[in-house]
C-alpha cells in the first residue's frame, strides 16, 4: 500500500481485521458443530441409567438394547438421562416428546427451535448433520482441486513453451465446460450411491482459478535468484519445483483455494437444488433446499426453505470472510 | 489487431475439439436410452445414431462432421429437428445472460466509483458490507425467497411466479407485450445479477482506490481540474482494464447461473432444455445444448479478450503473455 492510499483508507485494516477474526471464530464453529453434530443433536441421549444398565455416549456408540428407544421414549423409561442439545436425530420422523399427533410439517416452536419437514424430522437436527456433508464436500473437493491445479500450474509456469500451450489449452477446456451439464449427464451415467462422485468430480473441474495462478506465481519466480542458486547447487528439476516453488508459490493459491471452499459448498448446494446430490436419507444443505421447493406452491412451511439457505450463506460468508483476511495479510506483507 | 484475433480464433480450436469429445463420450458412456422410456422413439433412434458396429471414434467424426453444419439430428424425444429446439431456447438464455451483464455492469461501476470516492461515508461502508453478503448468497435460495415472498405465496404478488411471458400476453398489443415480457424478467434478471454485481463492484472500488492515489491524479488535483472530472475522465478510464477483464469471468458463470435461474422460474431457455433432455435420455438434444453451450462460451471469452486487446493496445502488440 503506497503512502497515498494508506492516507485515502485509514479505517480498512481496522475493520478487516475485525472482520477476519468473525471468519475464523464461524469456521471454528462450524467445524465443531459438524464434528460434534452426533452430540449435538442425536435420537439418543449423552448418558442413561434404564433397567439397571447406565450407558454413556449411546449416541455416539448406539447400544443395541437402545435400538428402539429414543429421548422420548426413554423420558417414560430411564432412571435419569441426560439428553442432548437438540433432543432428535437427523433421521427420527414424527420426533416428538410431547405426543403431538398434528399432521407434519410442524411449524418452529419451543420443542422445534426451526420446524420440522413433513415427516416430522426435525429441521435443526437435519442442518446439524447436514454441515457435515456440506462442509466435507467443500473441503473435499477443494483439496482436489488444490492438487491438481497446483501440479498443472507449476509445470505450465516452470516448463513453459509446449507443455504451457498444451495445458493452458486444458484450462480454457475446464473453464468454459458447462460444469453444470457435466453434473447433470454424470448422475445419469453413475447414480451416485454416496458423495464420493460428486466431490472428485468438483475437484476435477474447479482446478483452472488454481492453475492459473499458480502458473503466475511460478512464472514469477523461476527468475529469481534462489532458484539460480539452488540449480548452481546442482539441484534437480523435481527438487527446486518441490522444495523451493511450490512452497513460495503456495500462499496465493491458498487465498484462491478459501474461496473455493465457498464455492464449491455453493455449488453443491445449485447442484442439489438441481435433485443431483447426496442420496437420501443423508442430510446436506443443498438436499433440505432441494426438499424446500415442493413447499413454494403451497406455503406453508417457509421455514423449510429460509433456515437451509441462511446456514449455506452464514458458511460462504464465513469462508469469504476468512478468504479476504488471508488476501489482505499477504498484500501486507 | 487481426492477427491477434486470428491467433486467438486458432487457439479455441483444440478447446472446442476437446469439450466435444468429452461431450460426446459423456453421452456414449451413458447407460440407458430413450428406448427403455419410449418405444415409440425406436424409430428415430435407427435414423439417428450410427450402427452399433461402427467403432466410437468412426461415430465421433460423422457427429463432428454433421455439427459443423449445424446438424445436430432430431429429438429422440419428439422427433422434432434439435436445431429448431436450440432456436427456440438459446434467445431465451442469451436474453437473461445479457440482460444480467448490462444489469451488474451498469449498477457495479457507478457503485464501484462511489465508493472509491467517499470511502469514509456511510453509505459506502454499508454498500461493502451489503455487496460482501450478497455475494455469498445462493442464487437458488434467492431465487426461491423471492418466489416465496413476493410473486403470492405468502406476501403480496407484485411479480409473476414464472415463465417469460403471461398466458394472455398476445392480445396486449406490442407496447403491452414488451411490458409484460419487461415484469417477468425482473425477477430473473435480478437473481442471475447481483453475484456479479457484487465481484464487479468490488473490483471497481479496489482500483479506482489504487488509481485515486496515483500521482497524476494529484498533479491534475493540483493543476485545479474539478472533482468530477478527475473521477470520471482521469481515474476510472484508468482502472476500467482490470474490469474489462473480469468480464471473461462472468459470461461462464452468467451461462451456468441461468439454468438454475431458469429452473426455479420457468424459464424454457438452454438450462430448463438440458434438464428436460438429460431426464428423457434425449442424447442428441444433450450434446448439441453442451456443444452449443461451451461455443458460446468461448466466443463471449473470446469478445471479453478483443474487448481487452481494444481497451490496451499493449495486448494487441505483443499477445497476452507475461
Amino acid at each position: 500500500m503506497t503512502p497515498a492510499e494508506e492516507l485515502v483508507l485509514p479505517w480498512r485494516p481496522a475493520a478487516k481485521k475485525g472482520r477476519g477474526r468473525l471468519g475464523l471464530a464461524c469456521l471454528g464453529g462450524l467445524v465443531v458443530t459438524a464434528l460434534g453434530a452426533d452430540l449435538l443433536a442425536s435420537d439418543l441421549p449423552l448418558a442413561v441409567r434404564v433397567d439397571a444398565h447406565t450407558y454413556l455416549l449411546p449416541a455416539l456408540t448406539r447400544p443395541p438394547q437402545l435400538r428402539l428407544s429414543n429421548q422420548g421414549t426413554l423420558a417414560q423409561t430411564a432412571e435419569w438421562q441426560l439428553g442432548t442439545p437438540i433432543p432428535f436425530g437427523p433421521n427420527q420422523t414424527f420426533a416428538t416428546a410431547t405426543g403431538r399427533t398434528d399432521a407434519a410439517p410442524w411449524a418452529p416452536d419451543r420443542e422445534h427451535l426451526l420446524g420440522t419437514d413433513e415427516l416430522g424430522r426435525d429441521v435443526l437436527a437435519r442442518l446439524i448433520h447436514g454441515s457435515r456433508a456440506s462442509l466435507s464436500i467443500g473441503f473435499g473437493a477443494v483439496l482436489i482441486s488444490l492438487l491438481v491445479g497446483l501440479l498443472l500450474g507449476v509445470l505450465a509456469g516452470w516448463y513453459r513453451g509446449l507443455v504451457d500451450a498444451c495445458l493452458s489449452r486444458l484450462t480454457e477446456m475446464a473453464f468454459t465446460f458447462p460444469t453444470f451439464f457435466f453434473f447433470i449427464a454424470l448422475a445419469g451415467v453413475l447414480r451416485f450411491t454416496s458423495a464420493l462422485p460428486l466431490v472428485i468430480g468438483m475437484g476435477l473441474l474447479r482446478w483452472p482459478d488454481i492453475a492459473r495462478l499458480a502458473r503466475a506465481e511460478t512464472l514469477k519466480l523461476r527468475e529469481l535468484d534462489f532458484v539460480l542458486a539452488a540449480r548452481v547447487l546442482g539441484a534437480s528439476d523435481a527438487r527446486i519445483l518441490w522444495r523451493h516453488v511450490v512452497p513460495n508459490a503456495l500462499p496465493p493459491v491458498l487465498v484462491a483455494a478459501t474461496f473455493g471452499v465457498a464455492g464449491a459448498i455453493l455449488m453443491e448446494c445449485a447442484l442439489a437444488f438441481l435433485g443431483i446430490g447426496v442420496p437420501a436419507p443423508t442430510a446436506s444443505w443443498g438436499e433440505l433446499l432441494f426438499q424446500a421447493q415442493r413447499y413454494l406452491v403451497h406455503p406453508g412451511a417457509w421455514w423449510l426453505a429460509v433456515f437451509p439457505g441462511l446456514a449455506v450463506a452464514g458458511t460462504v460468508l464465513t469462508m469469504n470472510l476468512v478468504g479476504e483476511a488471508l488476501q489482505d495479510l499477504q498484500s501486507r506483507s | 489487431m487481426r492477427r491477434y484475433v486470428f491467433k486467438r480464433l486458432l487457439q479455441m480450436l483444440p478447446t472446442f475439439l476437446g469439450i466435444t469429445v468429452i461431450t460426446f463420450a459423456i453421452a456414449h458412456l451413458a447407460p440407458g436410452d430413450p428406448l427403455q422410456l419410449d418405444p415409440e422413439s425406436s424409430r428415430a433412434l435407427s435414423v439417428q445414431v450410427a450402427p452399433p458396429a461402427e467403432p466410437l471414434p468412426t461415430q465421433y467424426l460423422r457427429w463432428l462432421e454433421r455439427v459443423l453444419t449445424f446438424d445436430f439430428g432430431r429429438s429422440l424425444a419428439d422427433q422434432r429437428p434439435v436445431t429448431q429446439k436450440l432456436t427456440e431456447a438459446l434467445p431465451k438464455t442469451l436474453l437473461l445472460a445479457l440482460l444480467a451483464l448490462v444489469v451488474a455492469y451498469g449498477l457495479a461501476i457507478p457503485l464501484g466509483v462511489y465508493q472509491a470516492a467517499r470511502p469514509r461515508s456511510l453509505v459506502s461502508r454499508a454498500l461493502s458490507t451489503l455487496l460482501f453478503v450478497a455475494y455469498s448468497v445462493p442464487v437458488f435460495w434467492v431465487a426461491v425467497m423471492v418466489l416465496l415472498f413476493l410473486t403470492g405465496g405468502r406476501g403480496p404478488a407484485l411479480f409473476p411466479f414464472e415463465g417469460l411471458h403471461s398466458p394472455q400476453s398476445a392480445s396486449y398489443g406490442p407496447l403491452g407485450y414488451l411490458a409484460d415480457t419487461a415484469w417477468h424478467l425482473v425477477l430473473p434478471v435480478a437473481c442471475l445479477s447481483y453475484a456479479t454485481l457484487a465481484v464487479v463492484s468490488r473490483q471497481v472500488r479496489a482500483s479506482m482506490t489504487h488509481a485515486l492515489a496515483q500521482d497524476y491524479v494529484q498533479a491534475a488535483r493540483a493543476r485545479g481540474i474539478g472533482r468530477r472530472s478527475i473521477l470520471f475522465r482521469h481515474a476510472l478510464r484508468n482502472s476500467l482494464l482490470p474490469v474489462v477483464t473480469m468480464l471473461s469471468f462472468s459470461l461462464p458463470s452468467l451461462i451456468g447461473g441461468s439454468i438454475v435461474v431458469e429452473r426455479a422460474f420457468g424459464i424454457p431457455g438452454m438450462g430448463s432444455l438440458a434438464f428436460e433432455a438429460i431426464g428423457q435420455r434425449d442424447y442428441p438434444v444433450v450434446m448439441a445444448v453442451s456443444t452449443l453451450t461451451a461455443v458460446v462460451t468461448l466466443l463471449a471469452v473470446l469478445g471479453a479478450d478483443l474487448l481487452y486487446a481494444v481497451v490496451d493496445p499493449r495486448i494487441r502488440v505483443e499477445g497476452p503473455s507475461r
